[in-house]
């Protein structure tokens, strides 16, 4: 049977083309001279009939169902969908099957929720899936309880009763202002609905300060909430009391539940990005690794990785990740290690020789016998480490956290002083007014709004230039950065191989028409490197672990080891490759990023180091970068201790992108990642880079170092409004009007003084 | 200004409709995949429509 030329589907009788669409669409690219193609892309095969083994879960998919009272559910990440008509499509097809009784499809999170009737139907969906062409996995229960998003729901609802409550409340107090004062019985109704709409609004949507001032008092020590807490309690009650005392005086009901709202904003934004960041990051912990082929008597089972046993033999096919620290059994094996160490080449170990679990096997399939159960591997004690520098790095507070640690004793000392004072002097009433007004006059919410606001002007800025701050807290050290550690692999380079040998054009015709059939990296930087149409190779045969090998022109291309060539070559190169009787040594390198040069220009005030764990040779070309000092074969663990040793002279900012980083990432005091590194990295870093470009560095810093000076502005002001005021008060001469209006005052000078760092960048 | 004592509390119960309204829709998930409905507002034949043709069979 024919096959269509576009789409490659089988065809009628003497026709090129399935279909019109396709043969438009064929005659487009082909008038456009694009044949190529039809070459380059690759067309999966067996779609139709997924087979069990393509799925890597499959026997175990019966442990993910929950069983609910009266159907059963699943939960499947699903992969490969482009736009929302591919998830209409799933749920479409999923609620056309008798058994399924639910199918909803989350594009945000890309997660499907299925209910059906019986466990065996399990299978049945996953099948289903995999025969549209796309890839479902399922979800974990870790990710699962983060999914729940309690708290950002319990924030939002917070957000939304103190926002329903502003808005009451300022209406009735415009009303106020207005005159509505004049006549005493309105105004004390007016007041009394206002204690109404207020109180019980402060006391649901204060709750979470309340709980984090409660939980900092307890582990003995102050942070911001904990004066937010107790100006947003005082404030409505204390215009409570005037409510009740029938007093002229004006009420705060307004500005504490405005407070409440504008500060709610600020934390929900907060969660929001942290917990999107972190839902990326967890779901790319893929559990591609969750399962391994085990041997048996009889063939393979799957097992889960955590149950590996020492000596259990596994079985690791192409394309699989290595599920255990291990020792090959097979002669020869070729993986990919460059998440681990940061080598850019693949490497080929030998019988007997250790293997890193993690590692990408991108040869032929081996047998490997396990030497480290999974939870004692190198893997997993390279996540303590990432643990334990992240804890360590917790520990330095927050800046508004440290300045609140002097801020509220004193104001509550002095609010004390007051009272007694008052209480000497005048009465009871007297004291606990000024007392009180002192409290309300030092409510810190421009200082409060000060760090916040800043950041979320810094965090909007970056986002515009495709940069992700995961962590608000860098911008506190990112202004002090003096020197920048780079790694190598994947950051500065591309992370993808480029053929750095000479060889004449016409030979590379040959080699990537051969080259374009196989999938090893040295192949598909072989086909990359010609630009230009290729030519069709006949008889193409891979050999696992050896090569590849085709007829092009007539003539006979072989490309891969040098005993596969039939080459004695002595001199160890990284490829050989052997067209007819013409032996040719093939070298290769990864690529420089090309905006590097140019981005280390701009950071020329800052000094640059460059750990990598790569050889020295490889590092050797970097030479020309300005770098005070190289270091090559590093260990993750010995990147660590350099860069602790680093830092106690100087602030230093890392940027990496492998796994081999991440202990790394954690401990530096700011901390850069690339969105095309991988997954564990970004999670330990606290800035993303989403657009790969190096440049964006630079503006990184120098937006923070504006920020920095905004946010000391703000701070600047909002504590001279309290300096100026508490003494005003305390001497019981402030006039209440003029404290409310001087809090709002400095409370939108801090805004507007926040949103300069967006202005020009 | 006796109607005020009418006005006030009909303008919160109106607002505090809307605030229940947002709190349903809050609980009902509305808001976990706001990509996901944008779209899914263009497809004519919603799920709701099949299942109960699925039901009639």
């Amino acid at each position: 049977m024919n096959q269509c030329k576009h789409c490659a589907l089988p065809c009628p009788k003497d026709t090129e083309f399935c279909c019109p669409g396709c043969s438009q669409a064929y005659s487009l690219i082909h008038s456009s001279g694009l044949d190529l193609f039809y070459q380059r892309r690759s067309i999966q095969k067996n779609i139709d009939n997924p087979k069990a083994q393509d799925v890597p879960f499959f026997e175990q998919i019966n442990n993910y169902i929950q069983h609910k009272e009266n159907h059963l559910e699943i939960y499947l990440f699903i992969e490969g969908m482009h736009c929302a008509a591919c998830g209409w499509v799933i749920e479409q097809v999923l609620q056309k099957q008798d058994y399924v009784t639910y199918a909803r499809l989350n594009l945000t999170e890309k997660r499907l929720k299925v209910c059906f009737k019986e466990t065996s139907n399990a299978q049945q969906i996953i099948k289903h899936i995999y025969t549209l062409g796309y890839k479902a996995q399922p979800y974990n229960a870790e990710l699962m309880k983060i999914e729940n998003e309690t708290q950002s729901k319990q924030l939002l609802k917070a957000l939304a009763i103190a926002g329903f409550g502003m808005m009451n409340v300022m209406l009735l107090s415009v009303a106020l202002w207005s005159g509505a004062e004049q006549d005493t019985t309105t105004a004390s109704l007016m007041r009394w609905f206002s204690a109404l709409i207020a109180l019980p609004t402060v006391a649901y949507s204060g709750l979470p300060f309340f709980r984090s001032a409660f939980n900092a008092l307890k582990a003995k020590h102050l942070n911001m909430d904990v004066p937010i807490s107790i100006a947003i309690i005082l404030t409505p009650l204390y215009s409570l009391y005037l409510t009740i005392a029938e007093s002229s005086a004006e009420t705060y009901f307004d500005s504490a539940v405005a407070l409440l709202f504008f500060l709610l904003i600020g934390r929900y934004l907060d969660t929001r990005m942290r917990q999107n960041v972190k839902q990326n990051s967890l779901r790319l912990l893929k559990l591609q690794n969750s399962f391994a082929k085990v041997k048996t008597a009889t063939g393979y089972k799957m097992v889960n990785t955590q149950d590996l046993v020492k000596g259990d033999i596994i079985l690791v096919t192409k394309g699989e990740r290595v599920a255990a620290d291990s020792i090959l059994l097979d002669d020869i094996a070729e993986l990919d290690n460059s998440l681990f160490t940061g080598e850019s080449l693949p490497i080929a170990p030998k019988k007997g020789d250790e293997l890193i679990g993690g590692a990408l096997n991108i040869g032929g399939s081996f047998e490997a016998k396990v030497t480290t159960a999974v939870s004692e591997g190198l893997l997993q004690k390279m996540s303590e480490l990432v643990n334990e520098a992240s804890e360590a790095k917790n520990k330095l507070s927050r800046l508004s956290d440290r300045v609140a640690q002097y801020y509220a004793p004193v104001v509550h000392l002095l609010a004390l002083i007051t009272f007694v004072f008052w209480y000497a002097a005048a009465d009871i009433h007297v004291a606990l007014v000024a007392a009180v007004a002192v409290l309300i006059v030092t409510c810190p919410c421009a200082l409060a709004l000060s760090v916040p606001a800043t950041q979320i002007a810094f965090t909007a800025s970056l986002l515009r230039k495709a940069i992700l701050l995961k962590n608000a807290q860098a911008l506190e050290n990112l202004h002090k950065i003096d020197a920048i550690v780079w790694d190598k692999t994947g950051t500065i380079t591309q992370g993808r191989l480029k053929l750095i040998s000479k060889i004449s054009q016409k030979d590379l015709k040959v080699l990537a028409s051969v080259a374009q059939h196989s999938d090893h990296p040295y192949a598909k930087a072989l086909t990359f490197a010609y630009k230009k149409e290729l030519h069709t190779a006949k008889h193409v045969k891979e050999h696992t672990g050896l090569g590849v090998q085709g007829q092009v022109e007539g003539l006979k291309v072989r490309i891969g080891r040098p005993d596969f060539c039939e080459t004695t070559a002595r001199k160890q190169k990284q490829l050989y490759a052997r067209i007819d009787d013409k032996v040719l040594s093939l070298e290769f390198e990864d690529e420089i990023r090309p905006e590097a040069s140019k981005a280390f220009k701009a950071l020329n005030e800052y000094e640059h180091y460059l750990f990598s764990g790569d050889s020295k040779q490889a590092v050797e070309r970097f030479n020309y970068l300005p770098f005070t000092e190289i270091k090559a074969e590093l260990y993750p663990q010995e990147k660590l201790a350099e860069l602790e040793k680093l830092k106690k002279t100087k602030t230093v900012a890392y940027v990496g992108d492998g796994i081999n980083d991440a202990p790394s990432l954690a401990n530096a005091d700011v901390s850069i990642s690339l969105s095309s590194g991988h997954d564990i990295s970004q999670q330990s870093a606290d800035i993303i880079l989403q657009n790969n470009d190096l440049r964006s560095i630079n503006y990184l810093l120098v937006q923070a170092k504006k920020a920095r000076s905004v946010m000391l502005q703000n701070i600047g002001i909002s504590l001279s409004y309290n300096l100026t005021a508490i003494p005003l008060a305390m001497a019981h001469i402030m006039s209440p009007i003029w404290a409310a209006v001087a809090m709002s005052v400095s409370s939108l000078i801090v805004m507007a003084n926040a949103l300069r760092v967006n202005k020009g960048a | 200004m006796d109607v005020l004592v009418f006005l006030i509390p009909i303008a919160l119960f109106l607002g505090l409709l809307g605030l229940v309204a947002f709190l349903w829709s809050l609980k009902s998930d509305q808001f976990s995949d706001l990509d996901g409905e944008a779209s899914r507002i263009l497809f004519d034949d919603d799920s709701r429509a099949n299942s109960k043709e699925k039901t009639k069979k």
